[in-house]
């Protein structure tokens, strides 16, 4: 073939030419790469399927004339499926590198093919790999972090979840229910307590709520002003509280702090909290 | 020599405040502080970190390891741009609170560490604390 007198072949013209044949060598990269589970995580048509989409976003984005600035409209297509796939893995659980090795393994597959297209015109084979190199690097950068943003969502929801699932409230004998509490005790979480714990105390009719705090390593004056207004509240509905398992550090630091917790019940432990509260209810534990 | 080692913590959340506490309880716990001291400690950053993200909405916490040869040292500084405090030497006095809690707070923050230095204008507040102990 001689191409001297034909214009240059440019990587959109490569590409279109070659669409299935690299469609085939990239999918086959992306399987075949050491410690890497995207074989395993999802089939080969699914990744084939994704793999033929972005090389078809690529074939419009790769006729724009330049490459260094991604929000072109040429590049709208790729971009947005690129986002879309980084968050998918993200979803599925695919590592960072997993997520971007999907991209970049596209790099050595065009790259050979533009080596074998363009091996007569060396001046042109260069700009056009500096080019997609540019290029690929970018969407590489547009896929970590779509894929940080997926995961940090992840995280919070993550975090709300646990908020919901980290107050039970368990009722203890008859007219005692318990509430231990585990982490951080801020205002949000301290409100939800409060409301959970009303409405244990009225619906088993709760003479005690005993509220063990050995799970919550920092107890700061806005902590401790939550847990008296929970007492307050209580108190109100005619419920004693116990609060039992503060530490030795946290009640050296609630005295230096100043905080008058006098007018709270409380026991050292857990043990002693029910003892105190059987016999606020007048019931008493025997040996047979 | 210190190492002068350290973290900076951005404040602008809740649960930044429990990063910036666990932060000062690990770099107190790899000094050797006693969990007592730990516990001191933490509990004063959160107060000062919660109080930038109550009247700054938002803040910086650095803390830092100052040991020299004969002194085990942690310095926490909080800094927030927000109003600052009006009336600092009310603020410090005991049974003053703004809202919920800046003045016991402060004053919590203050008994609970060994070091306290407050410089505040509108615009600038700045907290230092520091906890320390001899070298064996």
């Amino acid at each position: 073939m001689s191409k001297e007198k034909q214009t240059p072949k440019t990587i959109a013209e490569i590409l279109t030419e070659n669409e299935d044949k690299l469609l085939a060598a990239w999918v086959k990269t992306i399987i075949s790469q050491a410690d890497s589970r995207t074989g395993a995580l999802m089939t080969e048509q699914e990744l084939g399927k994704q793999a033929a989409e972005v090389l078809a976003a690529l074939r419009v984005a790769l006729t724009a004339e330049k490459f260094d600035d991604l929000t072109r409209p040429e590049f709208a297509e790729v971009v947005s499926l690129m986002q879309e796939i980084s968050a998918s893995r993200a979803e599925q659980g695919f590592t960072p590198s997993e997520t971007a090795s999907f991209v970049f393994s596209l790099k050595n597959t065009l790259l050979e093919y533009m080596q074998k297209e363009l091996s007569d015109q060396p001046e042109l084979l260069n700009t056009e790999v500096v080019k997609t190199n540019n290029f690929i690097d970018n969407l590489g950068l547009i896929t970590f972090e779509t894929f940080a943003k997926t995961r940090e969502k992840i995280i919070y929801e993550q975090s709300e979840a646990l908020i919901e699932l980290a107050t039970p409230i368990i009722q203890l004998w008859d007219e005692i229910i318990m509430l231990p509490l585990v982490g951080v005790v801020d205002t949000r979480r301290s409100q939800q307590i409060i409301e959970n714990m009303l409405e244990k105390i009225v619906q088993y009719q709760a003479v005690v709520a005993i509220l063990d705090v050995t799970g919550v390593p920092i107890i700061d004056t806005r902590v401790a002003q939550h847990l008296i207004q929970t007492v307050t509240a209580a108190k109100m509905l005619g419920t004693e509280v116990v609060i039992t398992g503060f530490s030795p550090q946290v009640a050296q630091t609630l005295v230096v702090l100043n905080m008058d917790l006098s007018a709270i019940r409380t026991k050292g432990t857990l043990k002693a909290g029910v003892a105190e509260a059987l016999r606020i209810v007048g019931k008493q534990i025997a040996a047979q | 020599m210190s190492t002068h080692s350290g973290v900076k913590i951005d404040l602008r959340k809740q649960s930044d405040v429990v990063a910036a506490r666990q932060s000062g309880r690990r770099i107190a716990n790899d000094l050797g502080f006693r969990s007592a001291d730990q516990t001191r400690l933490a509990t004063a950053i959160s107060e000062l970190a919660r109080n930038a993200i109550q009247y700054a909405g938002e803040g910086v916490c650095y803390i830092t390891d100052e040991s020299n040869q004969h002194t085990a040292k942690v310095q926490v500084v909080i800094e927030d741009f927000g109003p600052g405090i009006p009336d600092i030497e009310k603020a410090m006095t005991l049974g003053f609170s703004t809202s919920d809690g800046l003045g016991a707070g402060l004053q919590g923050a203050k008994r609970l560490v060994h070091e306290f230095a407050i410089e505040t204008e509108p615009g600038h507040t700045r907290v230092t604390i520091a906890v320390s102990r001899p070298k064996e």
